[in-house]
């Protein structure tokens, strides 16, 4: 009995360290990633899609006894379908409500402070939002920040925004850039998402070639992964 | 004449390599040469002297150290030579003429040299004339001669002249020390584009327009630079002369253009756009005609490096997640990930002879290094480790060397290496660089 119970350990324990067994935890780790996406079949279409395809591989290969070659197609599709999850804020694949129509009367007497007053509000709120490392989608700290802000621009005004990505020091100049850009691009869709016109929003990516700190600490780049928003 | 140069030249060989000189004779000098490229097996690099100057002293002494040290650096570079230390030399400069008959051979034989390099040179006023003469130290015999002439601050280029010649001589193959390097360096008021002698000297200014100024890349011909310049506001791509001058725009599409590289035929440019909401890799004419797309993904697909016979086109991606080296036919068709490895590869640039892509890749320790791929076996070496972070890339024309970025000591400087992560080299004396690309061979 003893013996038997020993042949197993030590039997789990080389299947184990082998690496040769079923990955089976990674899968379902994987498909549970991919089905709390969902809404992101509407919102990051390509990227949820690019998931879907590689846990296909990833469930071929673990039926093929390719075990380890289907633990890592199953990672890599757990790690798209986070992003696609990231890229795609609550409500992205509800039916936008229709638009009010920019607020009309009360304001319109006395639209020239009033929008002065808007652009004050306006200014006060245009936060810096922060990213995670090679990452460009919106963190829920920033999602506040940004709602409120979509909600001053939408309440009358027709200030625009330029949105500025940047990146931390690490990783190349060209990748940065446009990495840069993925980030701009989220925020701005945020704020579509949330009733701003796509039209009062540019953007532009400098890399990393405009820090705020030029540290080599994680606080620094930290710092330096953001998006400003300018009134232009 | 033709044929008496190549019988000294198979004679020396044959004693250099402890050929029996019969034998050598015999063969065809291409075989003979084949003994001096690298990877042969009986290679073995070539011991040689470059004899001290006569005098330091005045404007031709200070011009002739500088040739000598640029010599000596070169050769010390090429993986052909190895440059003996001047500080063992037993023979006395000031007794030593150019002529065969003045030198004491022995004193060389002594010190293990096969080769010997006499460098002299005369100022006339601001003209700068140098002669320079090679010997095979084992039979006394002069091999080559060669007078070159400029101006005074030209000592550097001169040195890098001479180089060339020597190693055109001695394997057939042209040399790579003219070849200059496009960089840029952070100012004050933003990035501006350089170029710098391969070894570091003669650094230029190319724009001057405050602006940032980004990922410059040379012509075919080496006649002009394709960067990126934030000068109109949006991240346009232009080329501009590389001796310096006004930018033209190739490319002005709304977002970013970026990283344009041109076919190794000229006729085309592959760059990454963002026009259409993602990044995307385009190739178009030089003339910015006949845009084409290439990749159509959700990821970030960037940095595009042709192969040396334009077919294929290698680029990073995000497409599975982390950025990794992708490679593809040049018309967008038969995509492939070369690197399994790793979570963050990027900055691929495909060799000149084709056999390896230099990528930046960050290990499990978050330091970035240099690493090739081999494009069909997908091999991969690991050419940086230890040394700070090292990135960046780029190959001279040859493929025998890799010019990057390193902040071993701090602040991110230029260096060079082997394609194989030996002899590596420091070209600057500061910091803020990045992005160095190395010119194809000049003039």
């Amino acid at each position: 009995m003893r013996l038997s119970i020993l042949a197993i350990a030590t039997f789990v324990l080389i299947s184990g360290c082998s690496g040769t067994q079923k990955p089976e935890l990674e899968l379902s780790a994987a498909q549970s990633a991919i089905n709390s996406a969902q809404r992101a079949e509407k919102c990051a279409k390509q990227i949820f899609r690019a998931a879907q395809k590689i846990m296909a591989e990833a469930n071929k290969l673990a039926e093929e006894g390719e075990n380890e070659a289907a633990r890592e197609k199953a990672l890599e599709a757990e790690n798209l379908a986070q992003q696609a999850l990231n890229a795609s804020p609550p409500g992205c694949d509800k039916e936008p409500e229709t638009l009010a129509s920019p607020n009309p009367s009360p304001a319109s007497a006395t639209s020239g402070t009033t929008d002065a007053a808007n652009s004050m509000d306006l200014g006060e709120t245009l936060e810096t939002i922060y990213f995670d490392y090679n990452q460009s989608h919106i963190r829920e700290d920033s999602k506040t920040v940004l709602t409120r802000i979509a909600e001053i621009m939408s309440s009358g005004g027709n200030e625009n925004l330029e949105i500025e990505g940047h990146c931390d020091s690490r990783g190349s100049t060209e990748y940065n850039l446009h990495l840069g850009e993925r980030r701009a691009r989220a925020v701005r869709k945020y704020l579509v998402t949330q009733g701003v016109s796509p039209n009062r929003l540019q953007i532009i990516s400098y890399g990393e070639e405009r820090p705020i700190d030029l540290g080599e600490t994680e606080s620094a780049h930290q710092k330096n992964r953001r998006a400003e928003l300018k009134q232009r | 004449m033709r044929i008496t140069r190549d019988i000294t030249f198979v004679a020396l060989l044959g004693s250099l390599f402890g050929l029996p000189s019969q034998s050598s004779l015999a063969q065809s000098t291409p075989n003979t040469r084949a003994v001096l490229e690298v990877g042969n097996p009986d290679f073995r690099a070539f011991p040689i002297a470059v004899a001290k100057p006569r005098t330091t002293k005045g404007p031709a002494g200070e011009a002739l150290v500088t040739v000598i040290e640029t010599v000596q650096w070169d050769l010390q570079v090429s993986p052909v030579f190895k440059v003996l230390d001047p500080r063992s030399f037993i023979a006395n400069p000031a007794k030593e003429g150019m002529t065969a008959a003045s030198i004491k051979f022995s004193d060389w034989i002594n010190v293990g040299a096969d080769g010997l390099a006499k460098i002299a040179a005369s100022v006339t006023g601001r003209r700068l004339k140098v002669d320079l003469k090679f010997f095979d130290v084992g039979t006394g015999r002069e091999l080559m001669s060669k007078t070159e002439t400029g101006n005074l601050d030209d000592a550097n280029d001169i040195g890098h002249r001479l180089a060339n010649a020597i190693i055109y001589n001695l394997t057939g193959t042209k040399g790579i020390f003219q070849t200059k390097i496009a960089v840029v360096r952070k100012t004050k008021r933003g990035r501006e584009l350089y170029t710098m002698n391969m070894d570091g000297k003669n650094v230029r200014a190319i724009t001057n327009n405050g602006s940032i100024n980004l990922l410059p890349a040379w012509s075919k011909d080496g006649r002009s630079i394709l960067f990126t310049s934030y000068i109109r506001r949006n991240p346009n791509l232009y080329t501009i002369p590389s001796t310096g001058g006004r930018p033209k725009l190739l490319s002005g599409e709304r977002g970013l253009n970026t990283g344009g590289a041109m076919s190794p035929d000229g006729k085309q440019v592959a760059l990454t756009l963002s026009r259409d909401g993602n990044s995307e890799i385009y190739k178009m004419n030089t003339d910015g005609t006949a845009l084409k797309r290439l990749t159509n993904e959700w990821a970030i697909d960037s940095s595009p490096t042709w192969s040396p016979n334009g077919k294929r086109i290698a680029f990073v991606s995000s497409r599975w997640g982390d950025p990794h080296i992708f490679v593809m036919n040049s018309d967008g068709s038969g995509v492939k990930r070369l690197t399994d490895r790793g979570t963050y590869n990027q900055t691929p640039d495909w060799s000149p002879k084709g056999d390896l892509i230099a990528f930046t890749a960050r290990d499990e320790r978050n330091k970035f290094d240099i690493f090739t791929v081999n494009p069909d076996t997908k091999e991969i070496r690991r050419l940086t480790q230890d040394e700070g972070n090292n990135e960046e890339p780029s190959f001279s024309p040859d493929g025998n060397h890799i010019v990057f970025t390193s902040r071993r000591e701090g602040k991110s400087q230029v260096w060079i290496m082997a394609f194989d992560g030996t002899n590596q080299r420091r070209l600057t004396k500061s910091g803020g660089y990045s992005t160095p690309s190395w010119s194809p061979y000049l003039r």
